[in-house]
């Protein structure tokens, strides 16, 4: 039967072969239609997945103070503006209802947490405490005047002890000093004994002060370092403050001086360096990538794995190790790590007190507002996740740079408030006020924002190309769905068409097989079968030259806007990071689509075939041949 | 011997306004080796009894039996491939087939290889009086005598023992119309087919062994 079928088409070879190549086009025009629908989902599936929209919360200034100070040079009082800020604005007030979080805005500090037993420097295996002070040129000791005086002028101070730093070295006995930028300087006595805080002021004879001022004979000159207040601040970012002993650089060393407030608050300020150069950064987050360096793609999971959803959301006590970190004190995924955190900051990242690429951790005053140091606030044992590894951006200077020894923790991990430890606080800023909001939202996010926004509040979202990405898969989604439109349209009318052709048509065909004895389910397979070869042939054709196509389509559509015109010059190179290479491969098709487009198509032939074929068998042959007598 | 056998058989069918009782209340038998011929006016209820009898349609009462056999009982399908078959007044050769193709038909319907096939179909042809250069002709490169040859050649394929002709000759010529009646009482005679043949035409009726009359769907005489 279906060599006789088939027989009988190629005997109307023009007719078959213009079935065959409609059928072709219309599965290829069908097949790539399907294949850049299937891509383009698959594809923003995929990236919806890779990308992530975040928004960082910038608290503007209320106004700008001209604050007064010093000129040395002029010796007259200069001014300089500075910016200034009302009551900081708490967090809660960017729970909007409506709003597409993921990650609701958080006023995220950094903590610092004692690492004693730990190695926290790159190029030294321990820390050596002979250095200390040397590399910033910055001391606290116990100096003599050698006659009274009052430093408003350089003048000579016997060296009697170093408190912190090393420089008998080079300082032999005695060092020049000068209150410079003080109008009046609190006279020193000879035979009195002071402990101050003083570095060497090097830009003194670079700026050419000092020959100006006519001491062209004097080099080395220290200056006031820091003063003793403490620096503290209360949850809702108001300072508590000890003015008493603002701007004091310099306190007179008398018999049971250390045991008094402020003799004790001189050691702890000491001790407080120290401690600094035994210390980590812990970064609390809601999600490893609202970190800017993750972010950026600036750093990624090179050892073990990322911190789970659930695990931030339970606040696991697990965490991410920075690889130098890890490396230098042969920690892996699964180990422990002690964090002994004793002070929070709310002022600016980790990385402007924990630069990435410096040996050594800026030493800051970590006393409370009555001079005490700060204690250990939280200290638990966390389980090393993974190690991450950073590999860029860590010069940018921009405050999204991930910090040294850096450790990442679930934000909900720390249980015990840091209230009464908080070292350092701004308003909400960029670098300490991140969310995430729904891939796609932007438009909405700004819609609920012009209308329910907060005075005093700049935002800015961040989604890495997203938009652009997402428009360009919508025009491909478009020009396949018109694709896919005119495929099936083609599809059906060419079937609909031929079906009649070859087998409505096909009258004396049918009762003449019906007379001779063919059964019906003969006869029908005999009218299909010839067709359904043709068909498959067809589809096959049109179907891999459509798949074969789709590449060169895709590409032409999203020309230009893929991923590379979508970024501004500053993320591009970020962007590049944040797709993963297999997201590219995503765009070559499966071979699932082709085989289902040509399994619709010939599901649809045999269909429509059947239906055709039902019409002429219900008839008697006779009265068939009556019809076509009629006709 | 009696091939086939009527009794009683009636067919109605309904047009948009009516119905029309094609065949009413036949009784009639048709013994092998003889020529039939069944005469009558147009709208008489000829092909509907040619319909029923070659098993395309089933009367709606009274019964069919084929060497004894109840028609309705049997697989009307297996009857018309093997012992049944029909020649029509407008030939009806499959037209996109050769001449040797249309004969072969019947034969590999009924799983005969393809070689033994075209050599049985081939003697069919030759035995109809056609000549060899017929074999690979299409129907329209055919005269209608010649067709009607292939025609009777398929039905001869089919190697059953009734014959049926629905105005085997009512598109041909006289010279035709003679050689076609020869070959359909030459072959009831040398084949021991029973062959009905449907026609109007006194001529060709008058060289049957029986005619059989019908009127308003009735037999009304049998000479």
């Amino acid at each position: 039967m279906l060599r006789n079928s088939i027989r009988q088409m190629l005997r109307t070879p023009v007719r078959t072969a213009a079935f065959l190549t409609l059928t072709g086009i219309s599965a290829l025009i069908l097949s790539l239609g399907a294949n850049l629908f299937y891509i383009s989902k698959k594809t923003e599936d995929a990236t919806k997945n890779s990308f992530t929209t975040i928004g960082m919360v910038n608290q503007s200034p209320s106004g700008v103070s001209m604050e007064k100070y010093w000129d040395p040079e002029t010796q007259g009082y200069a001014a300089y503006s500075r910016e200034q800020y009302d009551t900081p604005i708490p967090d809660s007030v960017l729970d909007i209802e409506g709003m597409p979080y993921i990650h609701k805005p958080k006023h995220q500090p950094f903590y610092a947490a004692y690492a004693k037993d730990y190695i926290v420097r790159n190029t030294h295996s321990e820390v050596d405490e002979s250095w200390w002070g040397i590399g910033s040129d910055s001391i606290i000791a116990e100096m003599e005047p050698f006659e009274d005086c009052v430093p408003d002028h350089p003048v000579k101070l016997h060296f009697k002890k170093s408190l912190y730093g090393n420089i008998t070295e080079r300082m032999l006995n005695q060092i020049w000093f000068w209150d410079y930028e003080n109008p009046s300087p609190e006279p020193l006595k000879a035979g009195k004994t002071y402990i101050m805080a003083l570095y060497m002021n090097s830009s003194l004879e670079y700026n050419g002060l000092l020959e100006k001022r006519g001491f062209e004979d004097v080099s080395a000159v220290w200056t006031p370092w820091i003063d003793i207040q403490g620096s503290q601040y209360k949850a809702d970012g108001s300072p508590v403050t000890d003015e008493k002993y603002e701007g004091v650089f310099f306190s007179e060393v008398t018999d049971g001086f250390y045991a008094t407030p402020e003799g004790k608050r001189w050691l702890n300020i000491i001790d407080g360096f120290k401690i600094t150069d035994y210390s980590i950064p812990v970064t609390p987050t809601d999600a490893t990538k609202l970190l800017m360096y993750f972010y950026n793609g600036n750093a990624g999971i090179s050892q073990g794995r990322d911190i789970t959803t659930s695990e931030y959301a339970d606040g696991a006590k697990v965490c991410l190790v920075d690889s130098k970190f890890a490396a230098n004190n042969q920690l892996n995924p699964g180990d422990t790590l002690r964090l002994p955190l004793f002070y929070a900051d709310y002022s600016a990242p980790a990385c402007r007190f924990y630069p990435f690429w410096a040996e050594q951790t800026l030493t800051e005053k970590l006393i409370d507002a009555i001079g005490n140091r700060y204690e250990v606030f939280d200290d638990s044992e966390y389980t090393i996740a993974g190690i991450y590894q950073v590999t860029g951006g860590v010069q940018d200077y921009t405050g999204f740079e991930a910090p040294k020894n850096g450790i990442i923790i679930p934000a909900a991990s720390v249980r015990s408030s840091d209230e009464n430890n908080i070292r350092g606080y701004m308003p909400m800023k960029n670098s300490n006020t991140v969310f995430q909001i729904e891939n796609g939202t932007m438009d909405k996010f700004w819609e609920i924002w012009d209308e329910k926004g907060v005075d005093g509040l700049e935002i800015t979202l961040q989604d890495n190309g997203y938009s652009e990405l997402m428009q360009s898969f919508q025009n491909t989604r478009k020009m396949s769905v018109i694709l896919l439109g005119a495929g099936i349209g083609a599809v059906l009318l060419i079937l609909l068409f031929f079906c009649h052709m070859f087998v409505t048509k096909q009258k004396i065909r049918t009762a003449l097989e019906r007379s001779l004895g063919v059964s019906r389910h003969k006869c029908r397979i005999s009218l299909i079968s010839g067709i359904l070869l043709i068909v498959m042939i067809g589809v096959i054709i049109g179907t891999v030259i459509g798949a074969l196509f789709t590449d060169r389509v895709a590409a032409q559509l999203n020309n230009g806007t893929k991923y590379s015109g979508a970024y501004s010059a500053n993320q591009s190179a970020a962007a590049e990071n944040v797709l993963p290479d297999d997201l590219l491969d995503k765009s070559h098709i499966d071979l699932i689509i082709p085989l289902l487009t040509g399994a619709a198509v010939f599901a649809a032939s045999f269909v429509s075939a059947l239906l055709m074929t039902e019409k002429n068998l219900k008839k008697e042959p006779l009265k068939l041949l009556s019809e076509i007598k009629k006709e | 011997m009696t091939i086939l056998k009527a009794e009683h058989i009636s067919y109605s069918y309904r047009t948009k306004y009516q119905t029309i009782e094609a065949v009413r209340d036949v009784s009639c038998k048709f013994d092998a080796g003889k020529m039939y011929a069944v005469t009558g006016e147009s709208g008489s209820g000829k092909s509907t009894l040619l319909s029923m009898l070659a098993g395309l349609d089933l009367p709606q009462s009274g019964r069919i039996y084929v060497q004894g056999k109840d028609l309705a009982a049997m697989d009307r399908d297996r009857y018309r491939r093997e012992q049944a078959s029909v020649v029509y007044q407008a030939f009806h050769l499959f037209p996109l087939l050769t001449a040797l193709e249309n004969v072969m038909f019947p034969l590999e319907l009924k799983k005969v290889k393809k070689k033994a096939a075209a050599e049985q179909a081939k003697e069919l042809i030759r035995q109809v009086g056609l000549s060899e250069k017929t074999f690979r002709q299409f129907p329209q490169m055919m005269s209608g005598g010649e067709q009607q040859r292939v025609a009777i050649a398929r039905a001869l394929a089919c190697g059953g023992n009734l014959l049926l002709a629905d105005e085997p000759t009512g598109n041909l010529d006289t010279e035709n119309e003679q050689h076609i009646v020869k070959l359909l009482c030459q072959q009831s005679r040398e084949r021991n087919y029973a062959v009905i043949v449907i026609t109007h035409n006194p001529e060709v009726a008058r060289q049957a062994d029986i005619i059989l009359k019908m009127r308003d769907g009735r037999l009304v005489d049998a000479c």
